[in-house]
């Protein structure tokens, strides 16, 4: 017998042995559920090697075959609804038995329950969210989510194992498909508590129950802490769980956000003029009536000087971009970038806040070191502070052997 | 033939401060209905929204005095007794508001989708199906309402208008790909499938399902069977002339057979081929027309039976052109002011020469036409295809030239339309339509703008026999629909016959016309 040794450390919890029934060629298997040991109909099995790959649904018995294959290692991922993804390699030893390649399936976790209103009607179409367990300051991911149905209910499947929040969101908008369309009443909230999700677990009874309003509009002013109008800005509301992202605009110093649920919130507001880049943000608690006269004091963004070196031939480096992506969802595109010049050097204006940095391609280099304002980076995160002394970023590559 | 729109100018509100009470009862039982969304849409857009009580009341104070849209929606009910946009009222300031709504219980319809194995399918969409019809492309199916299968299969469509529907299931793996974020990191083959009610794969063999008002009826499971989407692949001769884009840009579409429905699974696809011409479609089993076609030549179309084999080395020729060459006459001396007339075969507008004359490309042996922005009191008084005469927009040609002459008269009937009551007013009239009593229904595409507001003057009618749908702020978008005006209330419109060159003046009244 041959080990199909996991290759993807995410979706195996273990190793799997599998045998071929040709001993010459091809791959033969049967996929089940890895608890019952049912077999899973059309669930789909890839097969690759280098850059080609052979696709195969499962039969009435679960049974898949590639009887084209010639003996070589491959990597075999299988898929299947309701089941998270599972990946083996399939080695040369494994063409030199005669049975079936078995492959396990883990059933993937449920939650299920009620959304209704404060009247404890059921609130219909309303979106639940499963959000990733948050890293402080880190962003939200949406992992999966699903609508309720006109009981109000829902059915949260396809949860791979791990730890989840869970998100309810509620728009009312105009029911005619040319009537109005901004939303009419809305509510948001977050479950307390995390969710652990296990394989097969099946969570009931994750009832909420929200109270729809009429979103209000915030309403405010940007100047510099020197009292000048700041003539035009971009802006972005997020909740405190990245709830309710939206933009705004703000023109002579004024600005309006509209549709904003109740909830807490921080405004974020950039001008991006490449030589007085400015950055402020507020706090507001909007409770369903709009609000007026929140202030935006706009300071300067910090400059991030980059300087890109290589130890050794740089003839073939192809960088030309340095991408900074901001992890806290605070921002409209969140994504900025740093354009190289002949020499390697760039720089950026970039509000405060936590980034991950990433260079365009690097491809026939290896990094050798990176640092930022004087400190090793780590797992290319990044803190830009408020203070608007400039920074230093330095990225040194090597060639690779 | 044209369709005539007039659209008048609405003034703003007044600031005020006036009280509003709505109550919302179940029309058939009168109960309370709490948490229904009630809106207030004045002049500037929407003014105020909220929801009723556990009493069913929605209590508030509204900002601006004078006309406004009342309009309440709540899941599982429709207003009753509205227009198509809500209820127009007026609010006077000082003067507190109170009505009471009723709403009609809609029905909802549920059950199971499994797939061939009898294992449920999470994901497939399931619609009520009705049967419509456009001028431009006849009779085909649309899906109104759609409820999402769960992870045991499970779906309910709600919010289903009683009456008989067709009820299909669809699923195809790209929706579970595109809609839901917990959906797989890799890439997999598509599938997908379909299901008519009581069970069968074309709406040809389906029957309808019958709800009642209130009703929740829960159907027989339905079995989809899944099939894995293959290749039709192949290429066009010649391949495409030029530098990337080519010109005239190639396209090669795939088109399901049968009568158009609107579900995705078995709509077919199109593609733009490659510089070598070589095209590849991915699409579910099932009989498809392929073809090919550029701006100036079009391949004969491929019928193809799609089974779960891949089928490549497919080859379509851009050999066939349907070409016209065409003349825009006029009936008598006068000579028409071409300048801003718009003729166009569903592409690009033509190009008259200072004769009036043009030549067209199309797209097949079946094109339609649009003429648009005629001169004031011309009309479109004939059209020839190849020597026969074209009722309505749409006409067959053979492969070659065939030549087409559009004839104009200078003599269209003029009505001058009188409006009783201020424009300012929500309730007054916002459209008027001139929909012909006999003969093919003009496209809603055709609409004229308003020349003023006040009062105003359609010109350049046909002689004919027409109705006059005249339309307030609450139903102006059934202007859209002029199939639905002349088959479910050509009653309530009054007749209007015109002769060649005749004046005439109406004062008409907003028709009531309930919702869609």
């Amino acid at each position: 017998m041959s080990a199909l040794a996991p290759v993807l450390v995410l979706l195996c919890c273990g190793p799997a042995w599998a045998q071929l029934v040709d001993s010459k060629s091809g791959i033969f298997g049967r996929v089940t559920d890895a608890q019952t040991h049912d077999p899973l109909r059309r669930a789909f099995v890839k097969v690759s090697k280098t850059q080609q790959e052979w696709n195969e649904i499962t039969d009435e018995q679960g049974r898949f075959r590639f009887p084209q294959l010639t003996k070589a290692e491959y990597a075999l991922i299988a898929h299947r609804d309701g089941f998270s993804d599972r990946a083996y390699k399939v080695e040369l030893s494994d063409f030199d038995d005669r049975k079936e390649l078995p492959i396990e399936l883990f059933r993937q976790g449920l939650i299920t329950g009620k959304v209704s209103d404060n009247l404890g009607q059921p609130l219909v179409n309303c979106k639940i969210e499963a959000l990733s367990a948050r890293t402080r300051g880190g962003p939200v991911q949406v992992l999966a989510s699903v609508a309720t149905n006109d009981l109000g209910e829902y059915r949260l499947s396809g949860l791979d194992s791990g730890a989840y929040q869970i998100r309810a969101t509620y728009r009312n908008g105009g029911p005619a498909e040319f009537g109005p369309s901004p939303p009419l009443t809305m509510a948001t909230t977050t479950h307390q508590g995390e969710f652990s999700i296990k394989s097969g677990v099946v969570i009931t009874g994750i009832d909420f129950v929200l109270n729809p309003v009429q979103p209000a509009r915030v309403r405010g002013t940007l100047h510099t802490d020197n009292g000048q109008i700041v003539s035009a800005a971009q802006l972005w509301i997020s909740g405190t769980s990245g709830e309710g992202g939206h933009n705004a605009f703000a023109r002579e110093g004024k600005f309006e956000i509209s549709d904003v649920g109740p909830g807490t919130y921080v405004i974020s507001a950039e001008t991006r003029d490449p030589d007085a880049a400015s950055f402020g943000s507020a706090s507001v608690q909007v409770r369903g009536d709009d609000m007026n006269g929140i202030d935006i004091v706009m300071r300067p963004s910090p400059i991030i000087w980059g300087h890109v070196r290589v130890d050794g031939d740089g003839s073939n480096l192809k960088l030309n971009q340095i991408y900074f992506r901001r992890t806290d969802q605070q921002t409209a595109l969140g994504i900025e970038a740093g354009h190289l010049d002949k020499d390697g050097n760039f720089n950026i204006a970039l509000p405060p806040g936590e980034y991950t940095v990433s260079p365009a391609t690097i491809d026939d280099y290896s990094v050798e070191r990176v640092s930022f304002d004087n400190k090793p980076v780590t797992n290319w995160r990044i803190r830009v502070e408020s203070s608007a002394e400039p920074k230093d970023f330095v990225l040194v590559l090597k060639p690779k052997p | 033939m044209r369709t005539l729109l007039i659209v008048t100018a609405l003034a703003p509100a007044i600031h005020a401060q006036i009280p509003v009470s709505v109550r919302v009862v179940n029309a058939a039982t009168k109960a309370p209905i709490p948490s229904a969304t009630v809106l207030f849409s004045g002049m500037q857009g929407s003014d105020l929204s909220g929801r009723s009580d556990s009493s069913g009341v929605f209590a508030a104070t509204a900002k601006s005095s004078g006309s406004h849209i009342l309009l309440v929606s709540r899941s599982g009910y429709r207003m009753k007794s509205s227009g198509v946009m809500g209820n127009t009222i007026d609010l006077q300031p000082g003067r507190e508001f109170r009505t009471t709504i009723e709403m009609s219980p809609l029905a909802v319809i549920s059950g199971r989708i499994l797939d061939q194995y009898g294992d449920p399918i999470k994901g497939a969409i399931v619609r009520s199906i009705d049967k419509a019809r456009d001028p431009g492309r006849g009779e085909y199916y649309q899906g109104f309402t759609a409820g999402f299968t769960d992870d045991r299969g499970e779906y309910r469509i709600s919010d289903v208008e009683p009456g008989d529907h067709w009820i299909g299931a669809e699923y195809e793996s790209r929706n579970i790909e595109r809609f839901s974020s917990s959906s797989s990191r890799y890439r997999w083959p598509q599938t997908g499938g379909i299901v008519f009610f009581p069970g069968v794969a074309s709406i040809a063999g389906a029957e309808q399902v019958s709800v009642q008002p209130g009703e929740v009826n829960r159907i027989v499971d339905l079995r989809i069977n899944i099939q894995r989407a293959v290749s039709v692949s192949g290429r066009i001769k010649p391949p495409p002339r030029g530098e990337p884009p080519p010109s005239p840009q190639p396209m090669v579409s795939l088109e399901r057979a049968g009568p158009y429905i609107g579900l995705n699974a078995f709509a077919g696809g199109g593609t733009v081929p490659g510089r070598d011409g070589k095209f590849q479609i991915e699409v579910l089993p099932g009989t498809y027309a392929l073809k090919a076609a550029d701006a100036e030549k079009v391949s004969r179309p491929l019928m193809l039976e799609v089974r779960d084999k891949d089928m490549t080395n497919l080859e379509l020729e851009l050999n066939t052109s349907y070409e016209l060459h065409g003349r825009i006459v006029s009936d008598g001396p006068e000579r028409p002011d071409l300048s801003k007339v718009v003729l166009h075969f569903m592409g690009q507008p033509v190009k008259f020469d200072a004769s009036g004359s043009f030549h067209q490309s199309l797209g097949g042996g079946t094109a339609q036409f649009m003429l648009q922005n005629l001169p004031d009191d011309w009309y479109l008084k004939d059209v020839t295809i190849a020597g026969r005469h074209i009722n309505g927009e749409e006409f067959q040609t053979e492969p070659g030239t065939s030549e087409a002459v559009f004839l104009l008269s200078p003599r269209g009937a003029r009505v001058d339309v009188k409006i009783d009551r201020p424009a300012t007013d929500l309730k007054s009239l916002a459209m008027v339509l001139l929909l012909p009593e006999e003969g093919p229904i003009p496209r809603p595409e055709s609409m004229h703008a308003a020349e003023s507001a006040g009062g105003f003057v359609i010109r350049g009618i046909p002689p004919g026999t027409y109705r006059i749908f005249s339309l307030d702020v609450n139903s102006y978008l059934l202007a859209l629909n002029p199939e639905l005006l002349l088959t479910k209330y050509r009653q309530l419109a009054p007749l209007i016959t015109l002769t060649e060159g005749e004046r005439r003046s109406i004062q008409p009244t907003p028709l009531f016309i309930p919702p869609e």
